[in-house]
């Protein structure tokens, strides 16, 4: 943002900067995109994306709709839409997402969810197609 | 009915010129008004205040930044229309609402093009641009949720109009110029290390975090400890401090180029 070719600043369009000579503790919610250069430490949400640079180190649990990481995360990852994982990129939690990029290199020391559906409702989903389909090979055979 | 605030060094014989321009456009217009001098006996606040008993108007400060943000204070919650022609050239205020200097702003007045702002509010009294302060041993707690603890930035700079960088004036183009938006809710928190001159060299100013905050609070690490925070490059007030939006709003003649 601090380079963006537009002179106003809306917070819902800007984009929130941790830089790294600052360190932030607490619940950080903020209402557009973040980039993290520096230190958080508590937990990280926002609607919007969060790129977490090759310098960030965030000690949180980490809610928003797209995310890029290229630095360190001890925490959880619950993410709406996309997680990006650069080759610099270490994660030591679980991920949640629809779909995920990994770099080779990249570190990632946690379970898995991405898709956005979890096993039991896989299972559920595939015990119906399997009965949908035995229904119709008995009306086949009945014909 | 307009009325015409000096700002006090016009009265220098270098500025006569200038005066004698923007009074010749003014008149042109048809939007002369009643002309008050300041000095070091008569103040901005209590000139307006004068001016404000007397009707609802549109008041108009000739002059520098300093000026214009004591006038921003005092006609704060009036009604009245607040108007600005700068005379100093590397006037940040002129290049966020978008006036040109001396004699060509008085097109803009007589444009009456008006923006809705909002001030900023530091304890118990009001702010129209910028606060600033030097972090070292500090913490900066948001809205009750979250600490932001500083350790490597020089300068915090809280924005409720003002550009997004230290120093007044920069040498980056217009376009890559940004200012804040002081119709949200919102103050933005710049933090970093201001820009510094040597005889040969410049060292550019660098830009560490930004954050938007509604309501912070400003406290140093130990007690006997002594933050001062210059407010509106014009007084001083001493932390621990509650900065936030404030309620008042006043309305500023802007130009079409403005950053706001």
């Amino acid at each position: 943002m601090l380079g963006k070719d537009s002179s106003k600043v809306r917070p819902e369009e800007a984009e929130t900067i941790i830089g790294t000579g600052v360190r932030v503790e607490g619940t950080f919610s903020a209402v557009g995109n973040v980039i993290v250069k520096g230190q958080l430490i508590g937990s990280l949400e926002t609607e919007s994306d969060v790129a977490v640079r090759e310098s960030g180190a965030i000690e949180a649990n980490l809610k928003a709709k797209n995310s890029s990481i290229a630095g360190e995360i001890k925490g959880n990852l619950d993410v709406a839409e996309k997680i990006e994982l650069a080759s610099t990129a270490r994660v030591f939690g679980d991920i949640n997402c629809r779909v995920l990029a990994i770099e080779e290199g990249a570190i990632l020391n946690g379970r898995c969810r991405v898709g956005g559906e979890g096993l039991e409702n896989y299972k559920e989903k595939k015990g119906k197609n399997e009965e949908e389909e035995d229904d119709d090979s008995d009306e086949d055979n009945e014909n | 009915m307009y009325f015409y605030i000096y700002d006090s060094f016009l009265t220098e014989k270098k500025y006569s010129k200038i005066v004698s321009r923007i009074e010749t456009r003014l008149a042109s217009l048809d939007i002369s008004g009643k002309k008050y001098q300041l000095s070091i006996l008569k103040s901005v606040e209590e000139t307006i205040k004068g001016i404000l008993n007397k009707e609802s108007s549109t008041i108009v400060v000739v002059g520098g930044d300093k000026t214009f943000c004591q006038a921003a204070l005092s006609i704060a919650g009036s009604g009245g229309v607040l108007g600005f022609i700068p005379v100093q050239e590397n006037s940040s205020l002129a290049n966020i609402l978008g006036l040109p200097v001396n004699e060509y702003a008085c097109d803009v007045i007589s444009a009456r093009r008006m923006e809705q702002v909002s001030l900023g509010k530091i304890n118990d009294q009001c702010f129209f641009s910028s606060i600033e302060f030097n972090p070292h041993k500090t913490i900066l707690t948001v809205d009750n949720k979250y600490q932001i603890i500083p350790r490597r930035t020089k300068i915090v700079k809280i924005i409720n109009l003002d550009l997004l960088q230290f120093g007044s004036w920069s040498d980056e183009p217009d376009i890559r110029r940004l200012a804040s938006n002081p119709k949200d809710d919102y103050l933005e928190v710049l933090m970093g290390s201001p820009g510094k001159n040597y005889l040969l060299f410049k060292k550019k100013e660098k830009k560490d975090s930004l954050f938007f905050v509604k309501n912070l609070k400003i406290r140093a690490k130990k007690d006997d400890q002594e933050i001062l925070i210059k407010v509106d490059q014009i007084k001083i007030v001493k932390a621990p401090a509650m900065i936030g939006v404030a309620k008042e709003k006043i309305k500023i003649i802007v130009g079409r180029d403005r950053l706001i």
